[in-house]
């Protein structure tokens, strides 16, 4: 009997059913399922996986919980279209088709030992909160661990739970604004640039990871590289439409690149160029 | 590598028929040039008959047609829009079907050996690329490995290039230097008809040692030899690749891109036709019984829905999408596999419905960049 | 406890100010004011006679609605320039600024900041270009929050 990691070998576009344990509404359009793997699934922050209800279709959807909880896999899922229409139908109990894990992670080794920003915009926080989570659980590996979170109103952070108890810790430095606010919102308002000129880190020595829309990421990496961070340590994630996610179907190509191969986590550096030229 | 002139066998029209039969015997199941619909494209082959005999192709940009020979060659064309990659590659295959409860309906890919006779070398360089794409450092292709595997390849060395061809500059031939298991230069005139055979692989000898052949004698393989050389000069077009992959990166926002939209018609065909493009979609179709079934085709970055990212496609325009076919086939490839993605058979030229040339394309931008240096 | 002087010298605003410069703002100075949270530290038509540079705490560039209270715009913080109308006529404030926080600010005569601004164009120039940035800078923030980067079509 195949796992899904030989399968992922031999036949790596064949679904693995897994059982939704748990739903939860996030937003009003995004909300998140807590998966039951058929065995311990293992898989690194930054990584997606393909997410197929039976018999409408595939969706890239990052994977958005605990890097260290092998029995529980968590994708938060914003509904745009058919497919993620169908997964915002799926209660605990349904199965649905998994495939994965695939792409580049966040290079967290990488930024071990210096300063290490998240930046979120948005829904882009989903893919960012693995990371966060290891680097709260491996919080000696680094020095300041910035979260900044970036969200369209109050009532639109996601995860707004978690950040709170981010908020709590004495060692973690988390800001979060938003585009437009109540005049019951006390905090920040304004992009989440912004929050990136006003903290504290050590731009000579930290590492950034980047995650939102394409014109959030460009404007936060140029904000970070204005104050003094390299673009060889500032990592942002990019999203194209996949069809197989193992670099065969060509959908996903960026110049180059195959995002679900060498992304979907690239050096911005690389990126830089391809960013701003239209249609590319 | 050319074999010494002492391993290269001579066989008539006849060792030919018997070299089909003793694949057949095999359990290969034999492929090749025929005739069907006005073009050359590959069949069954069950014996000489079934080869286009005596019928040369005429191409050009947007044009093809066959024509009547003056002889009676079994290979006297080159290339037709379907290639090695419609069989290892093929336009749909299922890749899962199942039940709700994810039980799984389909087979796996049935294995069988196949046999192409009469590919020319830019087939086989073509097949060697898409070796790279689907057999490479990634997941390996189910599909690809299945087809592929043991298959046995009679190349055919060509004597007369078509007009769109332009293979010398992209080094695939018209030799076939490598990835084939007999390769064959048909000679014919002046009272001859015969095949000047070499093997290239150990199963291709054993094959050849069957065909009741003759050891060459150095004058016949000076003749076979020569009429290949002569091929190579005879090149219509030609296409600069030296230093091509920076040039075209560097041209990414060059407005000859917009020139070149205002005639394709991103209607795919060079794509289609390609034999190394690779692109597919998925698509699921459910029936009633309550299966449904995962079903790869062919795509095309031409097509509209290619790049579809929330709601709409990233490349709207077809600048954009003509943009990303030529750079990805003559400069990406380079960066993803190591080689370049063109071979230099000409197909996306004749089979263009308004003529755009790719090498055509690329002097311009040679010439542009030239310009700007 | 830094003297005003030196506040000013200190403030992101005047950093790269040649001495004689510094001077020439330093005399246009009137002091500091603090704000309690909710206070308003101008308000939208008052007259815009004074340039503030916070050095704490932040403040909420609004506007207001009937019905809907208080429309948050923008939050500004220590080491920010609070608006530009002080520079252009008709020199009244645009919108409302309230603080979040207890809130200090260096205060500056715009009248006086204005007439050294023509008597010495040098200085004026480094105090326009400075002022220049900031509003570039608020208006591609600006420019990012309405494009709403984060609805439904990012």
């Amino acid at each position: 009997m195949e796992t899904a990691a030989d399968l992922l070998i031999t036949d790596p576009m064949a679904p693995m059913p897994f059982m939704v344990l748990q739903r939860r509404q996030e937003t009003h359009d995004t909300f998140t399922l807590a998966l039951e793997p058929s065995e311990p699934f293992a898989f690194k922050p930054g990584q997606f996986n393909m997410l197929y209800p039976f018999g409408i279709g595939e969706s890239a959807i990052s994977i958005s919980g605990d890097p260290a909880a092998h029995r529980r896999l968590v994708h938060t899922v914003r509904r745009v279209g058919n497919v993620t229409a169908a997964l915002d139908r799926l209660r605990p109990g349904d199965v649905v088709g998994v495939r994965g894990p695939f792409g580049r992670p966040w290079p967290l080794d990488e930024a071990k030992g210096g300063d290490i920003v998240f930046v979120a915009g948005g829904i882009g926080l989903a893919p960012l909160r693995p990371a966060i989570t290891w680097a709260i659980s491996h919080r000696d590996d680094y020095r300041r661990v910035v979260v900044l979170i970036g969200a369209r109103t109050p009532g639109d952070i996601v995860f707004v739970d978690e950040v709170q108890e981010w908020r709590g810790h004495f060692d973690l430095e988390v800001g979060v604004t938003v585009d437009t606010a109540h005049q019951s919102w006390k905090g920040p308002v304004g992009v989440v640039t912004q929050l990136v000129s006003g903290s504290d880190f050590d731009p000579a020595d930290a590492t950034a990871l980047v995650c939102g829309p394409e014109i959030m990421m460009r404007f936060t990496a140029a904000e970070l590289a204005k104050r003094g961070v390299a673009g060889e340590k500032i990592h942002v994630s990019l999203e194209r439409n996949m069809k197989c996610a193992i670099g065969l179907c060509g959908h996903c190509q960026f110049g180059p690149y195959f995002v679900c191969r060498d992304g979907p986590v690239f050096r911005y550096a690389d990126v830089e160029k391809l960013l701003v030229v239209k249609e590319v | 590598m050319k074999q010494p002139s002492s391993t290269r066998v001579i066989i008539g029209r006849e060792g030919v028929d018997r070299l089909i039969e003793v694949l057949l015997a095999r359990g290969f199941k034999v492929l090749g040039p025929t005739l069907r619909g006005g073009a050359i494209v590959h069949g069954p082959i069950a014996t000489t008959q079934d080869l286009p005999i005596g019928i040369r192709d005429e191409h050009g940009p947007g044009a093809y047609r066959l024509v009547p020979r003056a002889d009676d060659a079994l290979f006297g064309f080159v290339v037709g829009p379907t290639s090695p990659k419609a069989t290892f590659h093929p336009a749909e295959t299922t890749l899962w079907s199942g039940t709700a409860d994810f039980g799984r309906t389909d087979e796996a890919p049935a294995s069988g050996r196949l046999a192409f006779i009469g590919v020319r070398a830019c087939e086989l360089a073509a097949v060697a690329i898409q070796d790279r794409v689907f057999l490479g450092s990634g997941p390996a292709d189910r599909t690809y490995a299945t087809n592929r595997a043991g298959s046995f390849m009679v190349a055919v060395n060509c004597v007369e290039p078509g007009t769109t061809c332009f293979c010398t500059s992209m080094g695939t031939g018209p030799a076939a230097r490598s990835g084939y298991d007999i390769a064959m230069t048909e000679v014919i005139g002046q009272g001859v008809h015969h095949f000047v055979a070499e093997a290239g692989s150990d199963e291709g000898r054993q094959v050849l040692a069957l065909l009741d052949g003759r050891a060459a004698d150095p004058g016949e393989v000076e003749v076979a030899d020569r009429s290949v050389e002569t091929a190579a000069g005879m090149m219509g077009r030609s296409l600069d690749t030296d230093g091509i992959k920076e040039m075209l990166y560097l041209a990414v926002e060059n407005p000859h891109w917009d020139e070149i939209a205002n005639r394709c018609l991103a209607c795919a065909n060079c794509t289609m036709v390609c034999p190394t493009c690779f692109c597919s979609t998925v698509d699921d179709r459910s029936g009633l019984d309550g299966e449904s079934e995962r079903v790869r085709r062919w795509d095309s970055c031409f097509n509209f829905e290619f790049s579809m990212v929330h709601g709409g496609p990233h490349r709207v325009s077809t600048s954009s999408r003509y943009r990303q076919w030529m750079t990805h086939k003559l400069a990406s490839w380079y960066d993803q596999f190591g080689t370049s993605g063109c071979v230099g058979c000409g197909r996306c030229i004749t089979w263009c419905p308004v003529g755009i040339d790719i090498t055509a394309e690329a002097a311009v931008f040679w010439e542009k960049d030239n310009a700007n240096a | 406890m830094p003297s005003l002087e030196e506040a000013l010298a200190s403030h992101p605003f005047t950093r790269g100010f040649t001495s004689h410069q510094l001077r020439i703002l330093a005399g246009c100075l009137e002091g500091e004011t603090t704000w309690v949270p909710e206070a308003f530290l101008v308000s939208a038509d008052g007259a815009a006679d004074h340039c503030y540079l916070l050095v704490e705490g932040a403040a909420v560039i609004s506007a207001d609605s009937p019905g809907r209270g208080r429309r948050s715009i923008q939050t500004i913080h220590a080491g920010d320039l609070l608006g530009w109308s002080w520079l252009f006529p008709p020199h009244r404030w645009a919108f409302d600024a309230t603080a979040l926080t207890p809130t200090r600010a260096i205060v500056l005569d715009a009248a006086r900041l204005r007439a050294a601004i023509d008597d010495d164009p040098a200085f004026g120039l480094e105090v326009v270009r400075r002022v220049g940035a900031t509003v570039a800078d608020r208006l591609n923030a600006t420019r990012l929050q309405l494009l709403d980067l984060y609805g439904n079509r990012g």
